[in-house]
């Protein structure tokens, strides 16, 4: 099986404010192959929005990224912001947290929708428009033919966001990558869309990538997920396995520390002590997680922990899981 | 100021609003966004209120708040209508009810310092000496996890979670008997919110401090409140106490916000859907969208009836939903 994305040691630096530049992601590596959901998940701060960015050529222009990314065989790494037009919103679509953002105020949905079909398609103006309201259609707007002509404000929070997903997948790309695409949402809205582009994206055999801080979602939703911490993978895998077998205690603390319903009041929520690090306060050398981590050991300050292997396709960057160093320790 | 049996007692709350006309030949039209809210909270007490965007749950803290009149019923807060008070009545009132919003980063001034921001609140306690007013600082610094060195820094200083915490530490500096909460760990990270959910529980504990807590999130609300209302379209369609409400949910919404809570497996796409809701809806809210709905729902608006001690439900239908709760497991449709 080769991978359709393929992201190996993807360096992100950022100038810092004193002069020495703060590194936004540190050594990630996944891969996603087509037709599979891959999840990354993460708290602010973590770099999985910056992961997005990175492989869609986002990154702000004083942002130096190192490593390599490919697509479908290509190199994107370095590609021209020209190249990255031709290619985003064709072969890779885009899904956003904020549609009341993402999507032009001024401009009807259907004109939206059917923007990419005219960029990356030359479809003639009625073609697009056509193609637009059955693509609305497709993604459960009623009456899409007189939706099209509305604009985003006149739609609710789940339509637009429907709409975000008609046009990411207007040009029926290879890979969709979605970052918090129903986080504004309400629970059971959300739950309805999300189930939608599930849908859509496993119909179409498209590799989908999903970007959330929601735990319990992801694991709902994904075949293989990664957990992001201070611009690190810090464990990632099957999404049973990891679940079944939390191995970082970064996400066992956020797997614990995740509201849920029947903690009843008495008893006290677990917590990991202290806070996400500024980028600016993360140490360049050894475990990102050490300073809030019950488990560290004086080797985790100084060591940077590789990738593990846990299980069948599942890693964890920590010490631990060596257990000559561990034992040594 | 002696402390009256109920904080807040609410009978038949309502606030409209006049929304621009879509046209000069047209009425304007109004939206309910509260309609007819009754409760009450005692000393000590904790009520939750969930509903989805739109329910009219933060208008109904505005209402509490005396951040807005209401436009019928009435509203006594600390046994006094919030509306016929005069300044130093309505400081007073203000110095025992504070209040905690979603946005910590909107909620600080950005150019003073934490001392000023927690301090603030103590200008409702007129002839507090300087340093009667530093140890108060101090103090709520203190019961919220925060080093006294942070009196001199500025918000933008400090992490989500952290700006939660001067939040809540400029709510308790007068020492309120009431704090009302308004989606207050929703903007913070999963591992930052449950420290911020202990605080507030002990807080609720070590004070006796009796909470109207506003939340899209059941969970949240299970964790901190004894009640708890689900709100829709306005109104209170269900009341209960909060462990009768998550083993037996009457109201269909109620019903539905717990199994979306609930959910495992993948996310579907199958649901009621969102159906267009009328602004001025005939009969009940939930018609639209109800799996158990009859003609008479479409007609005639259910009012809020008790099914069981501290229990109460706005449905027609829920004397077979009760017998059907009782004898299925909680959540189930």
């Amino acid at each position: 099986m080769t991978a359709l994305l393929q992201v190996e040691g993807l360096h992100v630096e950022l100038p810092g404010e004193e002069g020495a530049p703060l590194l936004a992601l540190r050594d990630l590596s996944f891969a996603v192959a087509p037709g599979e959901t891959f999840g990354i998940v993460g708290e602010s701060g973590s770099g999985k929005s910056m992961t997005a960015l990175a492989v869609l050529g986002l990154l702000p222009p004083q942002a130096k990224l190192g490593g390599s990314v490919l697509f479908a065989g290509r190199q994107l790494a370095g590609l021209s912001e020209r190249e990255f037009v031709a290619l985003r919103g064709d072969r890779i679509g885009m899904i956003f947290q904020e549609p009341m953002t993402a999507l032009n105020p001024v401009h009807t949905v259907g004109r939206q929708v059917a923007e990419p079909l005219r960029l990356h398609r030359n479809l003639p103006r009625a073609a697009a428009a056509a193609r637009a309201v059955e693509l609305l259609g497709l993604v459960g707007l009623p009456d899409p033919a007189a939706r099209a002509g509305a604009y985003p404000h006149q739609l609710s929070g789940g339509q637009r966001q429907r709409v975000m997903i008609a046009q990411a997948l207007a040009c029926e790309p290879d890979l969709v990558i979605a970052d918090e695409p129903t986080t504004a949402l309400d629970a059971s809205v959300q739950e309805q869309v999300l189930g939608l582009l599930l849908d859509l994206v496993r119909e179409r055999g498209l590799a989908l990538v999903l970007i959330s801080h929601d735990l319990t979602l992801v694991g709902r939703s994904v075949d293989r997920v990664a957990v992001m911490y201070a611009g690190r993978i810090v464990e990632q895998g099957p999404v049973a396995a990891v679940f079944d077998k939390l191995a970082h205690p970064y996400s066992h603390g956020l797997f614990a520390a995740r509201p849920r319903l029947g903690t009843g009041g008495d008893e006290r929520l677990p917590t990991v002590p202290g806070q996400v690090p500024h980028l600016g306060a993360v140490p360049r050398v050894g475990c990102s997680f050490a300073a809030r981590c019950s488990h560290a050991r004086p080797i985790c300050r100084t060591l940077t922990p590789p990738h593990l292997p846990i299980g069948a396709g599942h890693t964890a960057a920590c010490l631990r899981h060596d257990p000559q160093l561990w034992g040594a320790a | 100021m002696s402390e009256p049996a109920h904080l807040v007692e609410a009978e038949g709350l309502s606030r409209r609003y006049r929304m621009p006309r879509s046209s000069l030949l047209q009425a304007a039209p109004i939206v309910q966004a509260v309609d007819g809210v009754s409760f009450s909270l005692a000393a000590g007490g904790s009520l939750g209120v969930v509903g989805e965007s739109g329910s009219g749950k933060s208008t109904l803290v505005r209402l509490v708040l005396a951040l807005e009149a209401p436009s019928a019923g009435s509203l006594r807060v600390f046994g006094s209508d919030p509306a016929v008070l005069n300044r130093r009545q309505m400081q007073a009132l203000r110095r025992r009810m504070q209040v905690v919003f979603q946005d910590p980063f909107g909620a600080l001034d950005p150019r003073r310092t934490v001392e000023w921001i927690v301090a603030e609140p103590l200008g409702l306690l007129p002839g507090l000496e300087r340093d009667q007013r530093r140890e108060r600082v101090l103090n709520a610094l203190r019961e919220v996890g925060l080093p006294a060195n942070a009196l001199g820094h500025f918000p933008h200083e400090f992490s989500g979670g952290q700006r939660q915490r001067i939040a809540i530490a400029r709510a308790l500096v007068t020492g309120p008997s009431l704090l009302v909460a308004d989606e207050p760990v929703s903007a913070l990270d999963v591992s930052v919110r449950a420290q911020v959910l202990n605080l507030l529980a002990d807080l609720r504990k070590q004070h006796g401090l009796a909470l109207l807590l506003i939340s899209h999130d059941l969970a949240v609300v299970d964790y901190l409140c004894r009640d708890v209302a689900v709100m829709l379209a306005g109104r209170f369609v269900e009341t209960a106490p909060t462990q009768r409400l998550l083993r037996a949910p009457i109201h269909p919404y109620s019903r539905r916000l717990l199994a979306a809570a609930r959910a495992t497996g993948r996310p579907t796409a199958r649901g009621e859907g969102t159906k267009d809701r009328p602004l001025s809806p005939a009969g009940c809210a939930y018609a639209l969208r109800c799996p158990h709905v009859v003609e008479h729902c479409r007609a005639v608006s259910p009012a809020l009836r008790s099914v069981a001690p501290g229990h109460a439900v706005a449905c027609h239908r829920a004397a077979d939903l009760h017998d059907q709760a009782l004898s299925s497991p909680a959540g189930a449709p």
